[in-house]
């Protein structure tokens, strides 16, 4: 029998059916990092961790000369890595994130708990100090950054009781959030960011004008992305702000791709500007895609 | 606009179903939670109020083609001035076929049904066009234009018409059609209608005349006809249904039982007061009860006067319909009948030889002084002149007869004759089977029954057969006490019983071959077949059922007709070409009747007999024989059929499009019923492009789900 992939293993339907949060946070990453070349954990610090043989093709900066001069033998030193990172994810828990137009797949809000609770446990990993704000029209739960090993499962605790909330207020919530975090660090949102653009661009530009470095996981559900419904229905706004509408899809399938495409391009290139990071996700894709693209944050925060 | 149906009109009620689909398939649709909804919003509102208006459209096509549909079944006709604008401008060639039947003269409050025909008739006439031509024709058995030719103008017509009135005459409906299509025929327009105007009584229709009618009409030209029912009043109608004549010989001075039976159709007990007439003198006076739809017999005691050819009649008083309220009958007094004896047994004697017993219950005295003048004959010597001029034929053992003879015996029955014939005997089973039977009926005898230790009692199939009815409840018990031991089983469907054997099976059988009788008994009449030689009923039983053959009164030796048959009545012995034969109907009035020399024995004929009574038939100026001429007894069914009951009575009809022309004024009628079709096939057409056009809004609407 062909092995499973580990794109297959990090499926989100597959994911959410593991159960504790922390197995499942433990097993997202890992099996991401099998995926890779380079082990990340490595890096270079001041905590010396062990003398390991050199291999032709490394950088000859890390050779360490003093050993070489006893043994006449290439040593590399390495060590354990360490940092000031200060990540904080932003998890939007409005009740809009927790809406699920099929019962066939996971809510926006399941994915983002899983996708935080995985980046956690990757932060947590590499000593960051990783922090967590749960929030709706307002922050509804703000943990502060820690490094600590405790940390984790204070997060993923929180990630786990987070109940769905009411409206939105992507935009207003991210500017207040801004202008509360005055140390400089990473800022992870994970949200379907509905609300109005331009509040939701002002609030990711409040950040980077504070300096910090910003991703955003936009995670939508893929029927929200191509309107795939088969059958006429009666459209309800899970935050009671639009009254219900009747709609036969099929009908406005076209022009309601061209609007989606046009609001998350617009994100998209307003976000490269202020160089934010703009992930598009949806609830059907593998989490290593936003594994991957923090991992390529991370490293240019190295 | 008119409605031909106007109770279809109900079904516009089911326009409601797609208003209700409507609004119930609106309020189906299920709920999605959708957070990017503000993105929805502006297409959707306008894709919203294009789908809104498409099912709208929707919705108005749906109710119209209900309504177009129920239209049509409604069948809307126009009048006035619209319909000219529509017509076609060519006319019609066009037959008023008018019932005048014997039931057409039930009274109603305004006269006569066939007063009501001919006012209704009037009518259509009035309604035809300038176009048109039409021909009158008057119809009842037969059916008789009053102008052999079409005329342009409806009031000659009529005029001939006003001088017409019903008959005493059956109804063929059948023939009544054929004779206008044959007039039509003569027509000079393309179109061709035919109005039926009648009271609609129902008629039993022959299975194989009407197929054959079916057959004729597919060859015609397509033919609309039109049905106009006329009626009446409803009443209850009394009648005397028949006269049971005694079916012995009847001799001067005795005392016959005239049984007369009457029946009424109404739905409470009636007293009605019956009368009894001999020579027009009332010689029997009583009042029965009759009880609800009833039927009643009562028997009149008469002492016959005098030796001859006696007149009667029983009557009740007059209702209105009351054509059925007198039946005339004839009763021949005094003369034997002449009977025939075949036989071709031989070397039997004593009580083992069933001629012994048989010439003694025909001939008791052996004087030859009874009911009948017994002629002797053995099969192999069978003369057919004397066979010819017999009443009844009596046949024992008809084995030697050849294939002449038998055949000469086929002719008899065929033409009228009758026939009592006694199978019992064993030895004449294959003969009977391979040869007699098979001319007449499916009818064969089955195995013998030929145990001499057991015996099997006798049971009464038909108490009112005419041959039965006369006898006394003990007289009958009697009978029932017979022991037969030799004997067949005859099958009980291809006849009808008169006796039954205990066990099962018939062992009397009556078929009607041609236009005479068979009466087959399954026993002889020997000792050895059982005590039935013995029996106290053994002469009452041969007598009752040789004298019901003899003169039950039907085919040629019959003095008894209805109107509408022809009248034949075999000659008197020494008729000659040279003799004048007339005929002098109930009201005096004198016609000539033809003799017709060229069948054996030669027959008087008379066709005209317009009024129910007695006829006297003459010959040189001299009364030799009576006959009573009654109208059809199915002229008296209450039972009147819708048009549209009358139209599936005839079925599937070729070319014939029959249609029912209802509606208080024929004129209009007529009118909307000529319009009637083009506008209901609008509808129809109007229906058909409303259900392309839903076909494809509905496509639209609910979309192809890409």
């Amino acid at each position: 029998m062909a092995a499973p992939s580990s794109a297959a293993l990090l499926a989100p339907e597959v994911v959410s059916r593991l159960g504790a949060l922390d197995f499942i946070a433990r097993s997202l990453v890992e099996g991401f990092l099998v995926g890779l070349h380079r082990s990340p954990y490595h890096g270079f610090s001041v905590e010396f961790a062990e003398y390991r043989q050199y291999l032709p093709g490394e950088s000859v900066n890390n050779i360490d000369w003093r050993v070489y001069g006893k043994t006449d033998r290439h040593y590399v030193k390495v060590f354990h890595e360490e940092t000031n990172l200060h990540a904080r994810l932003l998890l939007d828990i409005s009740a809009s994130m927790a809406a699920q137009p099929e019962k066939d797949r996971i809510s926006k809000l399941e994915y983002g708990r899983l996708l935080c609770a995985a980046l956690s446990y990757l932060f947590i990993k590499q000593n960051d100090a990783t922090g967590l704000v749960t929030f709706d029209t307002m922050p509804r739960e703000i943990i502060p950054p820690r490094s600590s090993r405790s940390q984790l499962n204070h997060l993923l605790r929180v990630l786990h009781q987070a109940q769905p909330g009411e409206k939105t207020a992507v935009g207003e919530v991210l500017d207040r959030l801004a202008e509360r975090m005055w140390r400089r660090g990473l800022i992870c949102i994970v949200s379907d960011l509905i609300d109005e653009p331009d509040e939701v661009l002002r609030g990711l530009k409040h950040f980077r004008h504070r300096q910090h470095e910003v991703i955003v996981f936009h995670v939508l559900d893929p029927r929200e992305v191509d309107l795939d419904f088969g059958r006429e229905a009666r459209f309800i706004d899970p935050e009671h702000e639009i009254d219900p509408v009747k709609a036969q899809p099929w009908h406005l399938r076209e022009s309601y791709r061209a609007t989606i495409d046009a609001w998350r391009g617009r994100l998209a290139r307003e976000c490269r500007m202020h160089q934010i990071d703009y992930v598009p996700l949806t609830t059907d894709m593998p989490f290593d895609r936003a594994l991957l693209a923090f991992l390529n944050k991370r490293a240019q925060l190295r | 606009m008119q409605f031909l149906n106007p109770i279809f009109l109900l079904g516009l009620l089911a326009t409601a179903i797609p208003i209700l689909l409507h609004f119930l398939s609106r309020r189906r649709l299920d709920e999605i939670p959708f957070a990017p909804l503000r993105f929805l919003l502006p297409t959707q509102e306008r894709q919203m109020r294009r789908l809104n208006l498409r099912r709208l459209l929707l919705l108005l096509l749906r109710i119209a083609i209900v309504t177009a549909v129920v239209m049509a079944m409604a069948r809307p006709t126009l009048t006035g001035g619209l319909a000219s604008l529509v017509r076609t401008g060519e006319g019609a060639s066009v037959v008023l076929l008018v019932d005048a039947s014997a039931s057409m003269r039930a009274e109603t409050t305004t006269g006569t049904l066939f007063d009501a025909a001919r006012r209704e008739v009037a009518q259509i006439a009035a309604g035809l066009n300038r176009e048109d031509e039409a021909a009158v024709m008057l119809f009842d058995q037969s059916a008789k234009a009053l102008f052999s030719e079409f005329v342009r103008d409806p009031g000659l017509v009529l005029a001939e018409l006003d001088e017409a009135e019903a008959s005493y005459h059956g109804t063929d409906y059948l023939n009544a059609i054929e004779s206008a299509m044959d007039l039509l025929q003569r027509g000079s327009r393309n179109h061709r209608e035919i109005y039926l105007v009648s009271d609609f009584q129902a008629v039993e229709q022959d299975t194989l005349r009407l197929a054959r009618f079916r057959e004729r009409l597919k060859s015609e030209l397509p033919t609309n006809i039109y049905l106009r029912p006329v009626s009446g009043e409803p009443f209850v109608n009394r009648q005397v249904v028949r006269v049971d004549r005694p079916p012995t010989l009847l001799r001067s001075g005795q005392t016959a039982e005239v049984g007369v039976v009457v029946r009424q159709d109404g739905d409470s007990e009636l007293p009605v007061q019956l009368f009894l007439q001999i020579d027009g003198t009332t010689v029997g006076e009583t009042e029965l009860r009759l009880g609800v739809g009833s039927t009643q017999r009562h028997v009149f005691p008469l002492t016959l006067p005098d030796t001859g050819d006696l007149a009667g009649s029983s009557r009740l008083r007059p209702d209105r319909l009351p054509v059925d309220d007198e039946r005339f009958f004839v009763l021949s007094v005094g003369a034997q009948v002449p009977a025939m004896v075949i036989t071709g047994i031989e070397g039997l004697v004593g009580e083992r030889d069933p001629m012994l017993f048989l010439e003694a219950a025909l001939d008791p005295t052996g004087r030859g002084d009874g009911n009948f003048a017994l002629t002797r004959s053995l099969a192999s010597e069978l003369d057919p002149d004397q066979l010819v001029k017999s009443h009844v034929v009596i046949g024992v053992d008809v084995r030697g007869l050849g294939a002449a003879r038998l055949a000469a015996l086929g002719d008899y029955l065929e033409s009228g004759g009758t026939m009592l014939l006694f199978v019992g005997d064993p030895r004449v089973r294959s003969y009977t089977n391979e040869k007699l039977l098979p001319q007449w009926t499916e009818l064969r005898l089955g195995s013998f029954r030929g145990e001499e230790e057991t015996h099997e009692r006798l049971e009464i199939s038909a108490r009112d057969h005419p041959a039965l009815a006369g006898f006394e409840p003990e007289e009958l018990e009697t009978l029932k006490e017979v022991q037969l031991r030799n004997f067949y089983r005859l099958p009980e469907t291809l006849g009808r019983p008169l006796l039954s054997f205990q066990d099962g099976g018939a062992a009397v059988v009556e078929l009607e071959v041609g236009h005479g009788r068979i009466i087959l008994c399954g026993f002889h009449t020997a000792a050895t077949a059982g005590d039935l030689p013995y029996s106290p009923m053994f002469l009452p039983l041969i007598q009752r059922l040789a004298g019901y053959l003899a003169t039950a009164g039907w085919g040629r030796f019959g003095r008894h007709f209805e109107l509408g048959e022809s009248v034949a009545l075999a000659a008197p012995d020494g008729s000659s070409a040279t003799d004048q034969f007339d005929v002098v109907d109930p009201r005096g009035g004198r016609h000539s009747a033809r003799l017709d020399a060229s069948v054996a024995p030669a027959r008087v004929q008379f066709e005209a007999a317009e009024v129910p009574g007695i006829y006297s038939f003459e010959r040189d100026g001299e009364r030799w024989a009576l006959a009573a001429l009654n109208v059809p007894e199915s002229e008296s069914n209450p039972l009147r059929l819708t048009a549209q009951a009358f139209r599936d009575g005839l079925g599937e009809s070729g070319n014939a499009r029959f249609r029912a022309l209802e509606g208080e004024s024929a004129r209009d009628a007529l009118r909307g019923a000529r319009q009637g079709l083009a506008i209901h096939r609008w509808f129809l057409t109007l229906a058909g492009l409303l259900l392309i056009a839903e076909g494809l809004m509905s496509r639209r609407v609910s979309g192809s789900i890409a």
